[in-house]
C-alpha cells in the first residue's frame, strides 16, 4: 500500500514536471515569436497558464505526502508519544476533509465547464483545465491519509520498542 | 448568490429575492452606473421583494473573464460581459466580436436592439443556463500608436496589441499587422520602449491609462462598435414571480439607457480630454478596412453559423 | 461579527494545531461561505483556481528555477568568494560578505527564500568555523535575504504591480536603492557587533586577485542588468524576462562553468516544482478568503475607514506600516499583497501617494515577516540550517531587524532618496 501511493506521489511529481516543461516551452516560444516576423502563436499565453495550473495543483498535492507545507509547528515540537499522535491524526483528518471538498465540487465543477472552450483553441473542451482540481484533491486525500497511517505506524513502533 | 432557498416556483414565489451584481470596473464606470440604476429601480419597483448588491472594482472578480464563470457557478447573479467569454460556452455569442460588424453607433444599437439581438439572446438561453438581460457597450475601439494610419497599408509589419480572440486576431492579420500579447497594467511601457508600436481601444480605457503620453495619434479605425452584454442565469430569473419578473423587465430597460447614455458621456468627455492633452485625431478611410476584412467576417460568420444573421446586420446599414 | 470571530478562531485554532497554513486558510474560506450560505461551494474551488489564472504568475516558478539552477550550478561559490574578496578584510569579513552576496542573489531571484537556501547552506557553517556566534550566522543570514524580494528581479513586485496597476519595471527599478540601503544599514551595524566581540578577519587580498574573483562572478552578476534592460529596452515584458533568466542561468552554468549536466535537469525541474507549488497554492487558497472578505464588504468599510478617517499622508504610511508588519507576521508575502494591498492602495491614492512608494514600502514590511515569527519562512529556514531553536534565532534578529526598520522609515518619509530613479525612466 505504501509502495503504492509512493508510486502515485511520484506520478503527481512527474506530470507537475511535465507541465513546467509545456509553459516553459509556451513562454519561450511567446518571446521567439515577438523577434521572428509573421509567426504568432497567440494560444501560447493560455496554454501556458493552464499548465502552470497542472503544476501548482498536482505539485501541491504531493507536497502533502511529503509534509512540506508551511505549518506552524508550536504544538507539534511540544507534544511526543500517543498526544503527538492524536495531533498528528486530528491534522490529516482536516486535510483528508479539504481533499473531499477538492474531490466533490472539483468534479461538479469539471462537468460543469466541460461544455465550455477555451478563448484561443475553440475546439478545446474546459474539462481539460478544470480536471486538476478533482485529481489534486484525490492526491491530498490519498496521501494524508498514508502520512496518517505512517504516524500510527511509528507510534505503534515505538511502543513496542519501550516494551522491550 | 440567489438567496432564495429553492429554485421551486410555487415555494419561490413568496420569498424576496437578492442579488449580486458585480464589475471589474471602478465606481464611476458605465457598468457601475448602470448597475446601480438596476438596483434602484428593481428595489423600488417590487417594493424591496427583489433586492441588489453591486460590487465594482473587481473585488468579487478581477476580470470580465472570471465574473463569467462566476455566473455560471452561482456564485455572482448580474454580471456585464465580453461576447468572447459567453462564447466560449454558447459560440453564437462571438457574432459581436466580429471587427467591422456595424458601422457606426446608430447601426449597433438598430442590431441589438433589434432581431438579430433577440436570435442571439435566444440562443444564449437555448444552449446555457445564462439569460442575456440586454445589451450594453464599451465604447467604440479605435487604433493608436507613435503614428498614424490612414490606410490599411500604413498598418504593414506593425506590431498591435490586442483583444484575445481569435476572430480579432485575424482581423488585424488580414490588414497587414502583426497582432501581440501584452498584459493591459504593462502596455503603458510596452508603448513607450517599442515593445509594440501600437494598441486598440476606447477613449476612456486610452485616456484611464495614460498612453496619450507615449502615444501621439489616434486614428478613428471604428473597428469595434463594441457589445457588453448584461445577463443573469435563468435559475435566477425563472426563480422570481411575475411581478418580480416584471419590475425585473423594468429595471433592465432603465438601466441599459443609463449605461448606454454614460458610456456616450464618457467616451465624449475623454476624447475631449484626449485632445486637450496633445493627442493628434485623424480619421481613416475606413471603407478600406472593412473592404480588406471582409474575408475574415464571412469565415468567422460562416463557422458560427450566423449568415442569416449576418445578412440581417448588412440590411440594417445606412442607405 | 459573531461569525467573523469565530472564523478568526478556527484560522488560529487550526494555526496552533498545526494544520498546515494553505490549508488553514482554504478551510476557514469554505467554512465562511458555508455559514454566508447564500454562494454555492463549488464556487469556492473557482475562486481558488482563479488565483492562479493569471499569466503573470507563471514568473514566479520560472524566477525560483533560475535561483535553482544558479544554486546547483554552484555560482552562489563563487559570487561569496568574490564577496570575500570585496569585503572579508574588514573585521566581521565573513558576515559582512554575507550581506554582500545576498545584493548579489538578490540581484539573480525573484524570492528571498532562494538566498537564505542557497547562501546559508554555505555561509553559516563556515561563519561558525570562524568562530562567530550562532545566533549572529543565523540572524546575519536571515536578515539579509530580505533583500531577495526588493532588489530586483522581486516575484513579490510580479504581483504588486500587476494588482496595483504600475509598472513592474519601475517596481523593479524603485527597489535598487532601498535594498541597497537595507545592505548598507546591516554592515554598519556588522560593522559595531564585530569591533565588540572582535570577529575574525581575512587578510586583504590584492587587487589582482580581487580583479579575478570579479571576473569569474562578472556574467552571473550580469544577471539583473539583462533583466532590467530587457523590461525597460522594451525587448520582454516581465513575465518573459523569468524565462530569459533561466536560459541565461543554464547558458552559464552549463557552457560557461560547465557546473551542470543535462541529467541535473529533471531534479532541479522537480525542486522548483516542489517550491513554487507551496506558495502559489497557498495564493490558491487566499484568493477565496479575500472573496469572502469582499462578499462581506470588509474591504469596502476598511478601504472607507482609510479614506475618511486618515487626513494626512503620513498617518497613513504609518497605518500601512503597521498593518503590513503585523500582517506580514502570520501570512506569506504573496497571499498578503493580494488580500491588503487593494483596500490600503485607493485611500493613499487620494492622498497623494504615489503607489510606487507605497508598493516599496509595503514590499519591505512584509520583507521584515519573513524573518519574524510565527510564520517567517526566512527565519525559519536560516535556523533550521544553523540548527538553533526559533525563539533564539529570532532575538538574535531583532536589532538587525531594528536596523532594516530605520530603512524603512527614511524610504516611507523621505521617498525622494529612491523614487527619483524609478521617476528618471517614466
Ligand atoms: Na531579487
Ligand atoms: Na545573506
Amino acid at each position: 500500500m505504501r509502495a503504492f501511493i509512493d508510486q502515485i506521489q511520484r506520478v503527481f511529481l512527474w506530470g507537475g514536471a511535465a507541465a513546467f516543461s509545456i509553459f516553459f516551452i509556451c513562454v519561450a516560444m511567446q518571446v521567439m515569436t515577438r523577434y521572428i516576423p509573421g509567426i504568432a502563436f497567440l494560444w501560447s499565453a493560455e496554454v501556458a497558464t493552464y499548465s502552470f495550473i497542472w503544476m501548482v495543483l498536482l505539485g501541491a498535492a504531493a507536497m502533502v505526502r511529503e509534509r512540506q507545507h508551511f505549518t506552524v509547528s508550536i504544538l507539534l515540537e511540544k507534544l511526543s508519544g500517543k498526544y503527538l499522535l492524536a495531533l498528528q491524526i486530528v491534522i490529516h483528518f482536516f486535510l483528508i476533509l479539504f481533499g473531499l471538498a477538492f474531490v466533490i465540487h472539483g468534479v461538479q465543477i469539471t462537468a460543469q465547464f466541460t461544455s465550455w472552450t477555451l478563448n484561443y483553441l475553440p475546439g478545446v473542451s474546459q474539462f481539460f483545465i478544470w480536471l486538476p482540481v478533482p485529481v489534486a484533491g484525490a492526491g491530498i486525500m490519498l496521501f494524508a491519509f498514508q502520512n496518517a497511517m505512517d504516524h500510527w505506524k511509528h507510534y505503534q513502533n515505538i511502543v513496542e520498542v519501550n516494551k522491550k | 448568490g440567489c438567496s432564495s432557498d429553492s429554485n421551486d416556483n410555487t415555494a419561490g414565489a413568496e420569498e424576496s429575492v437578492h442579488l449580486v451584481a458585480a464589475t471589474q470596473l471602478d465606481n464611476q464606470s458605465p457598468y457601475a452606473v448602470g448597475l446601480r440604476e438596476f438596483k434602484e429601480v428593481v428595489e423600488e419597483e417590487s417594493d424591496g421583494s427583489v433586492t441588489v448588491e453591486v460590487h465594482t472594482n473587481g473585488s468579487l472578480g478581477g476580470s470580465e473573464a472570471e465574473l463569467a464563470q462566476s455566473a455560471e457557478t452561482g456564485s455572482v447573479d448580474l454580471v456585464v460581459a465580453s461576447p468572447g467569454y459567453l462564447a466560449q460556452k454558447v459560440k453564437e455569442v462571438d457574432f459581436f466580436s466580429i471587427l467591422y460588424l456595424f458601422e457606426d453607433r446608430e447601426h449597433w444599437e438598430r442590431v441589438v436592439d433589434g432581431e438579430v439581438g433577440d436570435e442571439v439572446a435566444r440562443v444564449t438561453e437555448e444552449k446555457s443556463n445564462f439569460k442575456v438581460l440586454d445589451y450594453w457597450s464599451a465604447g467604440t475601439r479605435n487604433y493608436y500608436g507613435t503614428q498614424p494610419v490612414e490606410t490599411p497599408e500604413d498598418l504593414e509589419n506593425k506590431t498591435v496589441r490586442t483583444q484575445d480572440s481569435p476572430v480579432v486576431t485575424n482581423t488585424w492579420q488580414a490588414l497587414g499587422a502583426q497582432p501581440t500579447s501584452v498584459a493591459w497594467n504593462e502596455m503603458y511601457q510596452a508603448l513607450q520602449n517599442g515593445l509594440t508600436d501600437a494598441a486598440e481601444n476606447d477613449f476612456t480605457n486610452i485616456y484611464l491609462a495614460s498612453h496619450y503620453e507615449v502615444a501621439d495619434h489616434l486614428s478613428l479605425t471604428e473597428h469595434d462598435v463594441t457589445t457588453r452584454v448584461f445577463f443573469t442565469t435563468q435559475d435566477v430569473y425563472d426563480g422570481m414571480n411575475a411581478e418580480q419578473k416584471e419590475a425585473v423587465d423594468k429595471a433592465v430597460r432603465e438601466a441599459t439607457e443609463t449605461a448606454r447614455a454614460t458610456d456616450q458621456e464618457l467616451a465624449s468627455d475623454y476624447r475631449e480630454k484626449l485632445q486637450e492633452e496633445g493627442m493628434e485625431i485623424n480619421e481613416v478611410d475606413k471603407e478600406a478596412f472593412t473592404k480588406q476584412t471582409e474575408e475574415v467576417r464571412k469565415e468567422a460568420v460562416d463557422n458560427l453559423g450566423m449568415e442569416e444573421e449576418y445578412e440581417r446586420v448588412q440590411e440594417l446599414k445606412d442607405e | 461579527m459573531i461569525t467573523a470571530i469565530g472564523l478568526i478562531l478556527l484560522f488560529l485554532i487550526l494555526m496552533v494545531l498545526g494544520v498546515p497554513i494553505a490549508f488553514v486558510i482554504g478551510i476557514v474560506s469554505y467554512v465562511g461561505f458555508l455559514v454566508m450560505g447564500t454562494v454555492p461551494l463549488e464556487s469556492v474551488i473557482q475562486q481558488m483556481f482563479v488565483g492562479l489564472n493569471s499569466f503573470i504568475l507563471l514568473a514566479v516558478p520560472l524566477f525560483i528555477f533560475a535561483a535553482n539552477i544558479m544554486n546547483r550550478g554552484k555560482i552562489s561559490e563563487r559570487l561569496i568568494q568574490f564577496a570575500v574578496s570585496l569585503v572579508g578584510h574588514i573585521r566581521g569579513g565573513l558576515a559582512h560578505s554575507n550581506v554582500v552576496v545576498s545584493m548579489f542573489f538578490g540581484g539573480i531571484s525573484g524570492a528571498s527564500t532562494a538566498d537564505t537556501a542557497g547562501v546559508g547552506k554555505i555561509l553559516i557553517p563556515n561563519m561558525k568555523k570562524e568562530k562567530y556566534s550562532t545566533e549572529t550566522s543565523v540572524a546575519v543570514t536571515a536578515a539579509s535575504s530580505t533583500m531577495g524580494m526588493i532588489i530586483p528581479p522581486s516575484i513579490p513586485m510580479v504581483i504588486y504591480g500587476s494588482l496595483a496597476g504600475v509598472s513592474i519595471g519601475q517596481m523593479f527599478i524603485g527597489g535598487i536603492i532601498p535594498g541597497l540601503l537595507i545592505g548598507i544599514g546591516l554592515m554598519l551595524f556588522i560593522l559595531v557587533v564585530s569591533k565588540r566581540n572582535n570577529y575574525p578577519k581575512h587578510d586583504r587580498l590584492d587587487t589582482k586577485a580581487i580583479v579575478k574573483h570579479g571576473i569569474r562572478s562578472f556574467p552571473p552578476l550580469l544577471t539583473p542588468i539583462i533583466i532590467l534592460v530587457g523590461i525597460m529596452g522594451g525587448f520582454v515584458t516581465p513575465t518573459e524576462a523569468s524565462i530569459i533568466a533561466c536560459i541565461y542561468s543554464f547558458i552559464l552554468a552549463y557552457f560557461f562553468y560547465k557546473s551542470i549536466r543535462l541529467r541535473d535537469l529533471p531534479d532541479i525541474v522537480i525542486e522548483t516544482l516542489k517550491l513554487s507549488s507551496l506558495t502559489l497554492f497557498a495564493l490558491a487558497t487566499a484568493t477565496s478568503l479575500g472573496r469572502l472578505i469582499s462578499y462581506n464588504n470588509i474591504p469596502a468599510h476598511i478601504s472607507s475607514f482609510f479614506q475618511e478617517s486618515v487626513p494626512y499622508a503620513w498617518l497613513m504610511i504609518i497605518l500601512i506600516i503597521l498593518l503590513f508588519l503585523f500582517v506580514g507576521m502570520f501570512m506569506d508575502t504573496v497571499p498578503s499583497i493580494i488580500l491588503f494591498v487593494p483596500i490600503i492602495l485607493p485611500a493613499a491614492s487620494e492622498l497623494g501617494l504615489d503607489p510606487i512608494h507605497v508598493g516599496i514600502v509595503v514590499l519591505m514590511c512584509l520583507a521584515v515577516g519573513l524573518v519574524t515569527p510565527p510564520y517567517g519562512l526566512c527565519l525559519l529556514l536560516a535556523s533550521a540550517i544553523g540548527g538553533l531553536s526559533i525563539s533564539r534565532s529570532f532575538k538574535a534578529t531583532i536589532p538587525y531587524i531594528g536596523m532594516i526598520m530605520i530603512v524603512i522609515l527614511v524610504i516611507a518619509f523621505v521617498p525622494g532618496i529612491f523614487m527619483w530613479l524609478p521617476n528618471a525612466f517614466e
